[in-house]
């Protein structure tokens, strides 16, 4: 056995013996555990699906009725405004979290640029008409529905700029992500195939098997983002989470936490949300109806079916960085009574 | 990490670190972006706690408490410390979450302005502060009487006077059925009325929101008739009267009335027996000022007095059927008591039973030549309005009102006029007068008045003047 595997089934027996020691630690009936466990993973994979379902679809329909050549035409040259354009795709593909990976890994590979993909991946999940509408019904037209839409389009802009000027896709996505090459060779010389649009019915044929195809490649990573943040949110307590603080910092934290863990699926987190207004300042909850959309368990673990894994943990921090510091200032800045 | 940056790549025996450009410019970032963090932390808090809320503004009621909403939740004593009035009163904090509430001991003065001020330093639980000084003003209003309109005619709606101007009177209800009666909240901001079914000749307590001039549906009296709303000094429980008709039950006829409770602070609203031993009867609840006792009439044992903190009823002995009056302290509650002589008219006189050493005394003799009925204590605890008919050369047809001393039952005449009846009273928030329904038994020239209505009309008690209210109305109630 080489020292790697061995590492991996070490660190494999010191995560099952952390969960046995956490189901133990509450104290609780191993079966009521299980129960509330297998109840929220339900909740959660039940709830994605259907949106990954409608993000494999729109990848298929892409994958067969829209080209490379497409793509170069619509993207603007000049790599800032292409980039600010990724942030309001959401409004032409109106997909959350789950939805929106397989249509941005397809979009890669018909040329689309780097930051535009990240930008749109980390934007469309709030950026879109549904989370419009749901926030706007939950909030009313306020700091909160306006907040949202500005800072999701400013972390996600300014995440798709670092990539804009210093990313080269072969550095940053999977394989399966890359556009195809010439000869397959690693230094990237794009082949825009002019195959001919495919006649409807035969595209649609196509855009439906590849659908299927793509949703159970997607949906492993869609069920084992779902048991991890189950197995979190069953034996990570809430309550402890909220009573941790309310502060000016630690509250924007505390939400930042609570979005990663939940993953609650961005077109109904602002419901969710207003049960925290009054307790909880201003600033964490735009964090958390911002950075929950971006990033959370099951999300980062489709990004990897996408992007390296040091990429993912740079989607990761990033976000979580920009959001942080945007909700800390408002805290300490910006009152809103 | 295995990928084609940040390898940790073990080479001779040593883990290092490749940095592609790309990882070198996101490290970067990262630095600057905790940077910026710790910069906007150090620059410190420039908001600080805020208040999202406060009340009342402008206007006030003479009942009204102070509220302060905060952005968080707050050191209670750091708050408490720095709340003032200007003029200073008197009064007790109460706390809901981030929210709290001065509730004066005495009414606020009608026609005053108060000023509150909040002073910086105020810290909340985290340890933010108020970085500045709140200050906000208001005045009080006079009181305005509630009433239903009209006596003689169908349906009967709740009514709204000012006392100053009872011409510009406004009607709050436009129930087709009609209103059976109603309570009026303590802050003077909602009507909680009983209202008549059509379709099932039921009533149910319906609440009237005075600022919106929304109404909800807070009982589901499918099967019973529901009256007589009495609102919790702090406004969040109303008790009231319920009679089950029991349609569903073949050969059995309508149950008892009981007592129950309305618990606002439920959304919705919750509705519970006042006992669980549903045996336990009675009607007329009147609650404490301090909202911990409530007393009602039981037919059986006489006049009940729930101790909500011990849980304990006290029974106190009475005929009469009539529901007395509990002090504003909770200690005492004074009664009418019947007494029946050979060859003369049934009398009643005032009892008196102290709550606390369990002592009954009169208030007035049963060997007095007087009929004494209803009783209303001040809302200071300092006195007691009456009804009063003597049976002497004083002799009235109708009920007059008298200011009764509780410690040695002597009085003071209030009204003196045989052509009218007065019903029923009520005092005012402060005290200062007493709102009464009457009726012109006698015309001017002492005969009886066929063409009579009931009358509403508010007596300042200092001065004995009376001001008519409303004409052919009846169940006055005030409206702080």
């Amino acid at each position: 056995m080489s020292l790697r595997r061995l590492s991996y089934w070490l660190a494999g027996l010191g995560l099952a013996a952390v969960v046995i020691a956490a189901v133990l630690g509450t104290g609780q009936d191993v079966g009521a555990i299980l129960g509330i466990f297998t109840t929220r993973f339900l909740g959660i994979f039940i709830e994605a699906a259907p949106f990954l379902l409608l993000g494999t679809v729109v990848s298929g329909l892409i994958e067969s009725f829209v080209t490379a050549d497409d793509i170069a035409r619509w993207m603007p040259r000049n790599p800032v405004l292409a980039t600010l354009a990724g942030a309001f795709m959401g409004f032409a593909f109106p997909v959350c979290e789950c939805g929106v990976v397989p249509v941005v890994r397809r979009l890669f590979t018909k040329g689309l640029p780097l930051s535009v993909g990240v930008t749109f991946l980390l934007a469309a999940p709030v950026m879109n008409p549904i989370v419009l509408a749901s926030t706007f019904v939950a909030f009313g037209a306020g700091p909160v529905l306006v907040g949202r839409f500005v800072i999701t389009a400013m972390v996600a802009v300014g995440v798709g700029l670092v990539f804009a000027f210093a990313g080269r896709p072969q550095e940053v996505l999977r394989p399966a992500a890359l556009m195809p090459v010439a000869g397959g060779s690693t230094d990237v010389i794009p082949l825009y195939a002019r195959a001919p649009r495919k006649p409807l019915v035969a595209g649609l044929r196509d855009a439906l098997r590849m659908a299927g195809d793509e949703y159970f490649e997607m949906g492993r990573y869609l069920v084992t983002g779902s048991l991890l943040a189950a197995a979190m949110q069953t034996l990570v307590s809430q309550d402890v989470l909220l009573a941790l603080g309310r502060g000016p910092v630690v509250s924007v934290l505390v939400q930042q936490a609570l979005a990663f863990l939940l993953s609650v699926c961005s077109t109904v987190d602002a419901f969710l949300a207003l049960a925290f207004v009054g307790s909880f300042t201003t600033g964490s909850i735009l964090a958390f109806l911002t950075f929950g959309p971006m990033v959370d368990i099951k999300s980062m673990l489709m990004f990897l079916g996408v992007f390296q894994r040091r990429i993912v943990l740079y989607l990761i921090l990033l976000p979580l960085l920009m959001t942080l510091l945007i909700g800390v200032w408002i805290n300490l800045n910006i009152s809103f009574v | 990490m295995h990928d084609n940056g940040l390898v940790d790549r073990r080479e001779g025996g040593v883990w290092r670190v490749r940095l592609t450009r790309f990882d070198r410019v996101v490290l970067a970032i990262i630095g600057l972006l905790l940077l910026g963090l710790a910069a906007t932390i150090l620059m410190g808090d420039r908001v600080g706690v805020t208040l999202v809320r406060v009340a009342p503004l402008e206007r006030a009621r003479s009942t009204s408490p102070i509220t302060i909403q905060f952005s968080e939740p707050m050191d209670r004593e750091s708050v408490e410390a720095r709340l003032r009035t200007e003029p200073p009163l008197e009064g007790e904090f109460s706390w809901s979450g981030s929210s709290v509430s001065f509730r004066p001991h005495t009414p606020l003065q009608p026609g005053m302005t108060y000023t509150v001020i909040l002073e910086k330093g105020a810290r909340s639980d985290q340890g933010r502060e108020v970085l500045s000084e709140h200050r906000y003003r208001f005045s009080v209003a006079q009181p305005r009487v509630a009433y239903l309109a009209p006596a003689d005619g169908a349906p009967h709606n709740i009514w709204l006077a000012s006392i100053d101007d009872p011409e510009s009177a406004v009607q709050v209800t436009f129930s087709p059925t009609g209103v059976y009666d109603f309570g009026v909240s303590p802050d003077g901001n909602r009507i909680a009325f009983a209202e008549r079914n059509a379709e099932t000749g039921t009533s149910d307590i319906k609440l009237l929101d005075l600022e919106t001039g929304g109404i909800t549906q807070l009982t589901n009296c499918q099967d019973a008739d529901c009256t007589s709303p009495v609102w919790r000094p702090d406004g969040r429980v109303i008790a009231y009267n319920r009679t089950e008709y029991n349609r569903d039950l073949e050969s059995v006829g309508p149950g008892p009335m009981r007592v129950w409770l309305l618990d606002l602070s439920s959304s919705p609203a919750t509705t519970r027996p006042l006992f669980s031993d549903l045996q336990v009867l009675g009607y007329g609840p009147q609650w404490s000022a301090d909202g911990q006792r409530i007393s009602l009439y039981n037919r059986d044992e006489g006049l009940l007095i729930y101790d909500f903190e011990t849980n304990e009823i006290t029974a106190v002995p009475s005929r009469s059927g009539n529901p007395g009056a509990l002090s504003p302290d909770g200690a005492r509650i004074v009664f009418p008591e019947l007494t029946f002589v050979e060859g003369q008219e049934t009398r009643s006189f005032l009892r008196m039973a102290d709550l606390m050493s369990q002592q009954l005394r009169n208030l007035s003799s049963p060997d007095d030549p007087v009929h004494d009925d209803r009783a209303e204590w001040r809302p200071d605890g300092s006195a007691l309005a009456v009804a009063r008919r003597y049976l002497d050369e004083r002799y009235t047809r109708g009920y007059q009102v008298v200011l009764m001393n509780p410690e040695d039952g002597s009085v003071e005449q209030l009204t003196d006029d045989p052509r009218y009846a007065n019903a029923f009273f009520s005092w005012s928030p402060l005290g200062d007068r007493l709102v009464i329904q009457r009726f012109p038994e006698l015309t001017e020239d002492g005969q009886p008045n066929p063409a009579g209505r009931p009358e509403i009309w508010v007596m300042d008690v200092e001065t004995r003047a009376l001001t008519l209210i409303a004409e052919n109305a009846f169940h006055p109630r005030w409206a702080p």
